[in-house]
């Protein structure tokens, strides 16, 4: 998985590719380790939704670009890319959790459930 | 709804030229930069609806930014307008409530210049009636009457001045100052 990179002389963009961080749960998320089958996979439903949503935003975001003039491009690579990469990789570390999580209340510890 | 603090300038992009070519560059820079975030953020809004509340929740932060850089585009977008309105050798003055184009001059009342600096400051956008009231004037209060006496008034400094713009009106759209031609050359 490729850590997004911040971007020099952009603290804006840099702020928002923070919010990315991993550890970072939605409220009433609880933690995995001490989560109910049913809790675990609700949040893993949860998580499944807002990543494939960030990824159709993804692809969407780079559909779009391709008839942009290059100033455009550049200037969405610089803003948009980059934070919206970083939500999705946050997204997608905390489906794994629950997904683990869900595959070891199913006794099933050594794959996805 | 307008206000903001601009973006930072693009790679490239002064302020100072003199080029219009410049001016009609970074404004079409600028307007594709919005009409492409507003494309991002009608798709994110459309997906979000669809999500459980808790995702909804942490998909707001995407259209925040979203909102941010489009707020600070437009204002940036409405410094190169005014930098197009310098060019063209219009010049006005807050401090006396005084307009001058290509040698005219006229003294303007409060209100006629709160209008006159609001539409000049964001050209080919429309506004209805309430919000000229609330933002050109923030006097609500007052009646929409008020609104058409004075676009009444500033069609005639327009004429007068020889200042290449038509304040014009469509209906339920509202009132927008439009530039005419050379000026309109610079749009994208």
């Amino acid at each position: 998985m490729n850590k997004v990179k911040l971007i020099k002389g952009r603290p804006d963009v840099d702020a928002a590719v923070r919010g990315g961080d991993w550890g970072q749960a939605m409220d009433g998320e609880g933690i995995p380790g001490d989560s109910t089958l049913a809790h675990a996979l609700y949040w893993r439903q949860i998580y499944t939704e807002i990543l494939t949503m960030e990824e159709k935003v993804l692809d969407r975001i780079r559909q779009l670009m391709n008839t942009q003039s290059a100033a455009v491009r550049h200037e969405v690579e610089l803003t948009n890319v980059p934070v919206v990469v970083a939500q999705a990789e946050r997204f997608r570390q905390r489906l794994g959790y629950w997904d683990a999580r869900v595959a070891h209340l199913n006794g099933n510890s050594g794959h996805k459930s | 709804m307008i206000k903001g603090r601009p973006a930072r300038p693009l790679e490239g992009e002064n302020l100072e030229t003199k080029r219009w070519e410049d001016a009609r560059h970074w404004i079409s820079i600028y307007a594709d930069l919005l009409e492409f975030k507003r494309g991002i953020l009608s798709r994110i809004r459309r997906d979000v609806a669809n999500l459980q509340v808790p995702a909804q929740k942490a998909a707001a932060i995407d259209l925040k930014i979203i909102e941010t850089q489009m707020q600070g585009y437009q204002v940036r977008m409405d410094l190169w307008y005014g930098r197009v309105w310098e060019l063209q050798g219009l010049w006005v003055d807050p401090t006396g409530r005084v307009v001058r184009h290509q040698g005219g001059e006229v003294a303007l009342t409060k209100r006629e210049f709160q209008l006159l600096q609001f539409l000049l400051d964001h050209p080919h956008r429309y506004f209805t009636t309430s919000q000229i009231l609330g933002q050109a004037w923030a006097d609500p209060a007052l009646f929409p009457e008020e609104v058409r006496n004075y676009v009444r008034r500033l069609r005639k400094i327009l004429v007068d001045l020889k200042i290449p713009a038509d304040l014009v009106n469509k209906p339920g759209r509202g009132y927008s100052l439009v530039f005419r031609s050379p000026i309109a050359a610079v749009l994208p």
